[in-house]
């Protein structure tokens, strides 16, 4: 690590660890931001509006464009058969014969792939055009689900590859077979969750300019990183990294991951810029969010666990299948190898194994969405904890407690390779009980039940793992070839930020971040101004990244929950270094040692002797406009400071497939109480509370309103929300009107405990947070759902839980309305 | 297709019922616009493509709420939130203040309007079942005709009234008979997964009792049929029986929806048919406790 520890000692903690308002919020709330479709744009710019396949699969067989190239006003109308001149397929991360590329080629692999790219001088005549534009379709069998993939003799979306299996492979770790002879039972359960998204305010957008004249195409985009994928991109436009200028703009309208599949759409408009010669806008409708963008992966889960006689977790086993849409495009197959490291979440279980299949249907390709694969990991995991406590005849807190990582055991490696940072998960779940009043909201439920209603109580927990090592996708690739002596392993997730101070003593600090409301501002100024003696509005931050002018590495951006641990520590670096660098003008200056200075309200002065001292502003405005003085003659006092932060255990993958997938993992719990209408099958949260561990927060404030909103992203993932299309492949809610999104108005407001355990891995010992509740809220109200419904026997094996699936199997087993009349008001 | 900009069209805006019915009679493809909430929608999906656009909002007193009698007269631009918060509607007609307030979000309260909702017609429309429950009329007007239909009869079916393609919705008229020592109670009930949403099945039930009996009852369903249906045999069912909690469950139990109920992703016709069946005891149940005074 690169802090020493003699500094972080005399680091002022003014502003850390406070709820300091948020710098942004002003311009956010006052709709003075600019997002994408506010930039201004190049001269000459023309509008593309994508044309997209009606059908989920069907050959290509004519496209004729001759009608709409006539509209007055209308560029172009670009087909693979143009496009594919200047562009290659986007590479893989995993070893196939399939060819991805943003635009169908002669085939159209499902309701929504680009068929066509109609360029015009306004949007409106674009859209004009496109209904001109005649295309031929021979529609083909179509498998929209995994079962239908996976049949015998199944229509095969790649023929290439000759069948809809993409991907399979069976990792194993400790010695499964023995941990399942030597179990006293063995406990299994089924779930199966559904495609949904989470989809942001701001929709995709793009804006391509190619110049000839430098040969460099310049993309403003919203996306959010990794720049790994900005990489993809120019090797699919045949650009050397030098040609491809990357501009995300400081402000971005909500992701939730969602924008890092931005990415075939830079390639797309990329495209069209190259062969056009013009400048090409693109502005994604929402419609096409729902068809085109991207979504979670549809996965069906089998795990199983072999329990002793004591009800230790012995052994686990996992059989995995994830439907990833038409095209199995990177970062998949991560919706799995995400999680490999962490798959036996705050557990200690040695024997693990996981047996992953990936399969392609004619659906919506899929990407990281908030918590990339966790809530398909947490749900199942939880459900059967759960279940094991109840086979056993043990409380579900205890069997939890009993099989934990306890506090000694850190840093703790996995059995599949992951290197958790620290924790106490007892102590956290003890503060999880206290904010919840666990004991009250027993006695609550009891008593209620006495009245005949259907109210449960349910506890997950989970690990929150952050930042992203690239190594994890070098799973996905047979031990054979990552032997070869050829071979490249992937590894690494870091940060970087730059400190400067200008002329006139302002402090600038560049982030390699793309925040969508995260507050990196805020939160980078507070820790600036802690160690530097300022206040954070003297701090500005700047957000975003341009790849022509900014610090980047190929895993920058905004995702993975990265900054919190990553981006806080490189930002905490420069800051040690800046005030290091001051510190040393100062002392040349005032003659006497680098130790002796000390800073204070923007004064820099000897400890010794308190009347030998320069301010800080004189300090910096000798060193632009008199570097040639006696004092400062000769060495280097440049204020600018770049640093980049990695974490040392973010290693490669080893050959019998372990990988610390993450930088540091924090700890969640959450417990829920719900009460389910006996009439309807709807469900009320009645209590809802949430323990993070988060190592530490600079801004407790902004991490609590993260959760706020990660907690009813869960409710909602739970209860109503999937991608649902008919078996025609057809997507049929693909509007706000259909895929509802809680607003304001629907908000609930989570109990919210912090329960945080350093990281010894990074410089203020803070991890990445926010995503937890995507997983284990979820979950926790699966379970309460089931023990409302414990009448019932409710097994839940399908996410989301509507009011209908509830109702058709198991209210309806039950006479209606039994409490209809002694009800007078409606739930 | 996905589009953002609606096609061509052009924009008239109108001053006087007169003049907007004279612009509906002069142009073919001329469409009305009031708050825009459901038009504007399809326009820039270009599901509708109207020539020109008259715009009636500015027309002024068309929003207005006015007395008649014991009755109410709502203009048609009258919008959602003017509704919800009207006391003259409050005192004579609450029902259609609680259909009002649960239409969509309050920015869709704020500009969309009556007129626009009952003509638009979508069979999850909020005030179909509550006007077809409140025996309302629809007074419509055209350059060369005006005339004045029963709710009952102006719902065709999905997106369909009687309108002809030149005439105005011009107000909803409501008339309240003289109270014949009953006590009255109403309730509106709206089933969706989320409250802002559409509904799944809307409920309104109209009851009148006295001597704890019933002497009146009418129960109107919408949503999760083509149009607003009565549940005539249920009215006749309770009619001068106990208002008893009993009696509303085996009534609702015995609800015949027939075989028009909509199915959909949403929901399927089997559920849909039994959150009918608990939201009209549970509407009629309210209907009777606000009556009776026990709410
Ligand atoms: C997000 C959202 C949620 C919604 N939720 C609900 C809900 O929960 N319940 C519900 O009932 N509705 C809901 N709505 C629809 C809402 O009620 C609309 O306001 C209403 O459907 C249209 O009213 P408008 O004045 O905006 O009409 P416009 O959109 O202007 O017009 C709609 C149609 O009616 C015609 N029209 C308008 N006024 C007249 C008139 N006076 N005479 C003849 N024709 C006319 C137009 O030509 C057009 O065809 C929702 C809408 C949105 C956008």
């Amino acid at each position: 690590m690169t802090v020493q520890s003699s500094q972080e000692k005399r680091t002022e903690q003014t502003y850390v660890g406070v709820a300091y308002p948020r710098l942004e919020d002003l311009r956010l709330t006052t709709g003075k931001a600019k997002f994408l479709d506010d930039l201004s744009v190049p001269p000459g710019t023309h509008y593309a509006v994508i044309l997209r396949s009606p059908y989920a699969h069907a050959k290509i067989k004519r496209i004729d464009t001759e009608d709409a190239i006539k509209v007055p006003g209308v560029r172009a109308v670009l087909t693979a058969a143009e496009l594919l001149s200047v562009m290659d397929p986007l590479p893989l991360a995993l070893r196939s014969p399939i060819r991805y590329y943003p635009i169908a080629t002669d085939r159209a692999r499902y309701a929504g792939e680009p068929v066509a790219v109609v360029i015009a001088r306004s949007r409106a005549i674009a859209e004009d055009a496109a209904s001109k534009v005649n295309v031929d379709y021979e529609p083909l069998q179509v498998v929209a689900d995994i079962e239908k993939a996976l049949a015998q003799g199944a229509p095969k979306v790649h023929e290439a590859v000759g069948s809809n299996t993409v991907w399979k492979k069976t990792f194993s770790y400790g010695d499964v077979g023995n941990a399942f002879e030597q179990a006293a039972k063995v406990v299994s359960v089924d779930v199966r969750v559904n495609g949904y998204t989470v989809p942001p305010m701001e929709t995709f957008g793009v804006v391509a300019e190619y110049d000839k004249g430098s040969d460099v195409l310049t993309e403003w985009c919203n996306f959010i990183g990794p720049f790994t994928l900005a990489y993809v991109v120019a090797k699919a436009l045949r650009l050397s990294q030098d040609r491809f200028r990357v501009i995300v703009p400081g402000d971005i309208g909500g992701s939730f991951g969602t924008k890092l599949a931005v990415y075939p759409y830079m390639a797309l408009v990329g495209a069209c810029s190259i062969f056009t010669g013009v400048p090409v806008k693109w502005i994604e409708t929402r419609m096409e969010h729902f068809v085109g963008s991207t979504r979670a992966a549809t996965r069906l889960s089998h795990l199983e666990m072999a329990l002793s006689a004591d009800g230790d977790f012995l052994g686990l086993k996992a059989r995995i299948t994830d439907d990833i849409g038409a095209y199995p495009r990177s970062p998949e197959p991560g919706h799995l190898l995400k999680s490999v490291s962490n798959f036996t979440g705050p557990y200690k279980i040695s024997n693990l194994e996981i047996s992953g299949e990936y399969v392609t249907t004619n659906t919506l390709p899929t990407s990281p969405i908030r918590a990339f694969g966790r809530p398909h990991l947490c749900i199942p995991l939880e459900k059967l904890v759960d279940k094991c406590a109840k086979i056993t005849g043990n409380d579900p807190l205890e069997l939890r407690r009993r099989n934990f990582i306890q506090p000694r055991d850190f840093p703790y490696t996995t059995a599949s390779g992951g290197v958790y940072d620290s924790g106490d998960y007892g102590a956290a779940i003890e503060k999880l009980k206290k904010i919840f009043d666990l004991d009250g909201a027993r006695a609550d439920i009891l008593e209620k039940r006495r009245e005949g209603r259907l109210v449960g109580l349910g506890i997950a927990v989970g690990i929150e793992p952050s930042v992203s090592n690239m190594a994890y996708l070098d799973l996905a690739i047979p031990e054979e070839e990552r032997q070869k002596a050829t071979f490249m392993p992937h590894s690494g997730g870091q940060h970087s930020a730059t400190l400067k101070i200008e002329p006139d003593g302002h402090i600038v600090v560049r982030l390699d971040s793309c925040p969508q409301g995260q507050g990196h501002e805020t939160v980078a100024a507070q820790l600036v101004a802690s160690v530097l003696g300022v206040n954070p509005e003297d701090v500005r931050v700047l957000t975003g990244v341009d790849t022509f002018n900014v610090s980047w590495s190929i895993s920058s951006g905004t995702y993975a929950s990265r900054f919190g641990s990553l981006g806080i520590s490189a930002v905490y670096s420069a800051a040690l270094d800046m005030r290091k660098k001051l510190a040393e003008a100062a002392s040349k200056l005032l003659g006497v040692s680098a130790d002796d200075i000390v800073m204070e309200n923007g004064v820099l002065f000897s400890k010794s002797r308190r009347d030998l001292k320069i301010s800080s502003k004189r300090l910096v405005g000798t060193v632009y406009w008199n570097p040639g003085s006696d004092a400062l003659k000769g060495g280097d006092h440049t204020l600018s400071v770049t640093r980049t932060f990695n974490v040392e255990t973010l290693g490669p993958a080893t050959l019998d497939n372990k990988v610390n997938a993450s930088a540091t993992y924090g700890f969640i719990g959450t417990a829920a109480a719900v009460e389910v209408d006996r009439d309807t099958g709807s469900v009320s949260i009645l209590k809802y509370a949430s323990v993070h561990d988060s190592g530490g927060s600079i801004n407790p404030g902004i991490v609590e309103q993260l959760c706020v909103g990660a907690a009813n992203q869960a409710a909602s993932h739970a209860l109503h929300q999937e991608l649902i299309h008919d078996d025609s492949g057809q997507p049929l809610n693909i509007t706000f009107g259909d895929y509802y999104v809680r607003t304001a108005e629907d908000f609930f407001t989570p109990i919210f405990g912090s329960a945080a355990k350093k990281s010894p891995f990074t410089p203020l010992g803070t991890k990445g947070v926010s995503e937890g509740d995507n997983m284990t809220g979820p979950a926790a109200l699966l379970i309460a759902i089931q023990d409302a419904l414990y009448e019932y026997n409710a097994d839940i094996d399908t996410v989301p839980f509507t009011a209908e699936r509830i109702w058709s199997r198991f209210l309806s087993k039950n006479n209606l309305g039994e409490s209809a009349s002694s009800r007078s008001r409606p739930a | 297709m996905y589009t953002l900009t609606p096609p061509k069209f052009d924009y008239k805006r109108a001053s006087s019922v007169e003049e907007a019915c004279k612009l509906l009679a002069a142009t073919d493809g001329t469409k009305v616009i009031a708050g825009g909430q459901s038009l504007l929608v399809a326009m820039r999906l270009r599901l509708a493509s109207p020539a020109v656009l008259v715009d009636i909002g500015h027309i002024s007193g068309l929003g207005n709420i006015s007395e008649e009698g014991m009755g109410l007269n709502i203009g048609a631009t009258c919008t959602h939130s003017k509704l919800a918060r009207s006391k003259e509607v409050m005192e004579r007609f609450p029902i259609l203040c609680e259909a009002a307030a649960r239409v969509g979000d309050e920015q869709v309260r704020n500009r969309g309007t009556i007129g626009g909702s009952i003509s638009h017609a979508d069979p999850a429309g909020n005030y179909a079942p509550v006007l077809t429950a409140l025996n309302a009329k629809i007074a419509l007007v055209s350059a060369s005709n005006r005339r004045t239909i029963a709710a009952s009869n102006f719902f065709e079916g999905p997106y369909t009234t009687v309108l002809n393609g030149d005439e105005l919705v011009e107000k909803v008229i409501l008339e309240k008979k003289p109270s014949s020592g009953t006590r009255e109670g109403h309730s509106f009930m709206k089933f969706s997964t989320m409250p802002q949403e559409f509904a799944t099945v809307n409920v309104a039930s109209i009851v009148a009792i006295k001597d704890g009996k019933f002497e009146e009852v009418t129960v109107a369903l919408g949503a999760l049929l083509p149009k607003p249906r009565i549940m005539a045999e249920l009215g006749e069912s309770l009619m001068g029986k106990a208002a008893s909690a009993e009696n509303i469950r085996q009534a609702s139990q015995e609800l015949h929806l027939g075989s028009e109920i909509i199915s959909d992703y949403k929901a399927s016709a089997q559920y849909r048919t039994h959150i009918a069946k608990v939201l009209v005891a549970r509407s009629l149940l309210t209907a009777v406790n606000r009556a009776t005074g026990a709410e």
